[in-house]
């Protein structure tokens, strides 16, 4: 009964560990100068440009929600929405080409024999 | 037998179709927990994302929510990448394999995305008396890794849509027996 809470903690840890290193390692690209000047020249630039997303960190936003900017969020979710629905479209179509064999019937090789329903 | 209890340590597990002798199928508790979790990450990355209309206090306390969710959502899914890694070592399968690149793009994104927004602070940290200094290093790094974020999200997101939408189905259907 206790292993699985347990088990649950070290994957946590080392979850905490892999995204320790992952901050670690962009405290190593500020560090490297001709690196992180990419990085923060375009972020500077779309952020004086204004526009959606976070961009305008530091120039836009009021305090709270602000439905007058709720063009924002559509375009949050059109960006979302349309990705969403071009891989889906791609998956259909892969699929309709390809269709998925139940795994037994992939193993033997027997894509012929029609599926036993019991 | 009037369940099909579905038992797999994948998250992506599409439940299976009841079968002539099931009138009701069961969703295991831990995938209900993957299904909300990833659903309550999925709405407050589009309300963060959309700062114009959160606003500055509430685009921060929303990206607060990451910092416990992100390693949640990674320790819940820790056991598919470590036996999709071992897989992908035999065999790269094109589907699976494409998953695995996005998530592995997409982890160190949003770390990356979170940890400098935290660094960037100007509304929620300062509330609990920690001030944060102006960064252009990491405000550009924040800006970057959302805008990229954002896309891989959604096809992150799209790569698991039969799994999520089986669940949806699965939960209207459970709301219409009820």
């Amino acid at each position: 009964m206790t292993r699985r809470p347990v088990r649950y903690a070290v994957r946590l840890l080392m979850v905490a560990a892999l995204v320790a290193g992952v901050v670690g390692l962009g405290y190593l690209w500020r560090a490297n100068s001709s690196l992180a000047s990419i990085i923060a020249d375009g972020g500077g630039d779309r952020g004086r440009a204004g526009g959606g997303g976070v961009g305008n960190v530091r120039n836009g936003g009021g305090a709270a929600f602000s439905l007058g900017n709720s063009g924002d969020l559509f375009t949050t979710l059109g960006i979302g929405i349309g990705v969403l629905g071009l891989v889906i479209v791609v998956d259909k179509i892969r699929r309709r080409r390809r269709p998925v064999r139940p795994p037994m019937q992939a193993r033997a090789g027997a894509a012929q024999v029609p599926q036993n329903v019991t | 037998m009037g369940t099909v209890l579905v038992m797999s340590a994948s998250t992506e597990t599409v439940p299976t179709r009841p079968t002539a002798g099931t009138r009701r199928l069961k969703t295991p508790r831990h995938t209900l927990f993957d299904f909300w979790l990833d659903l309550a990450l999925l709405v407050a990355f589009t309300l963060d994302y959309s700062f114009q209309f959160t606003g500055i206090a509430w685009h921060e306390w929303v990206g607060m929510i990451f910092v416990i969710l992100i390693p949640v959502h990674l320790t819940q899914h820790w056991e598919w990448v470590v036996r999709t890694t071992r897989r992908l070592r035999a065999t790269r399968r094109g589907r699976e394999a494409l998953r695995w690149v996005v998530d592995l793009v997409l982890m160190p994104v949003m770390v990356l995305c979170v940890a400098s927004g935290i660094l960037i602070s100007r509304s929620a940290l300062p509330w609990l008396g920690i001030t944060m200094q102006n960064d252009a290093f990491w405000t550009g790094l924040h800006t970057t890794s959302a805008d990229v974020g954002v896309a891989l999200v959604a096809v992150h997101v799209a790569l698991s849509w039969r799994w999520a939408w089986s669940i949806v189905r699965r939960l209207a259907g459970r709301k219409a027996t009820a």
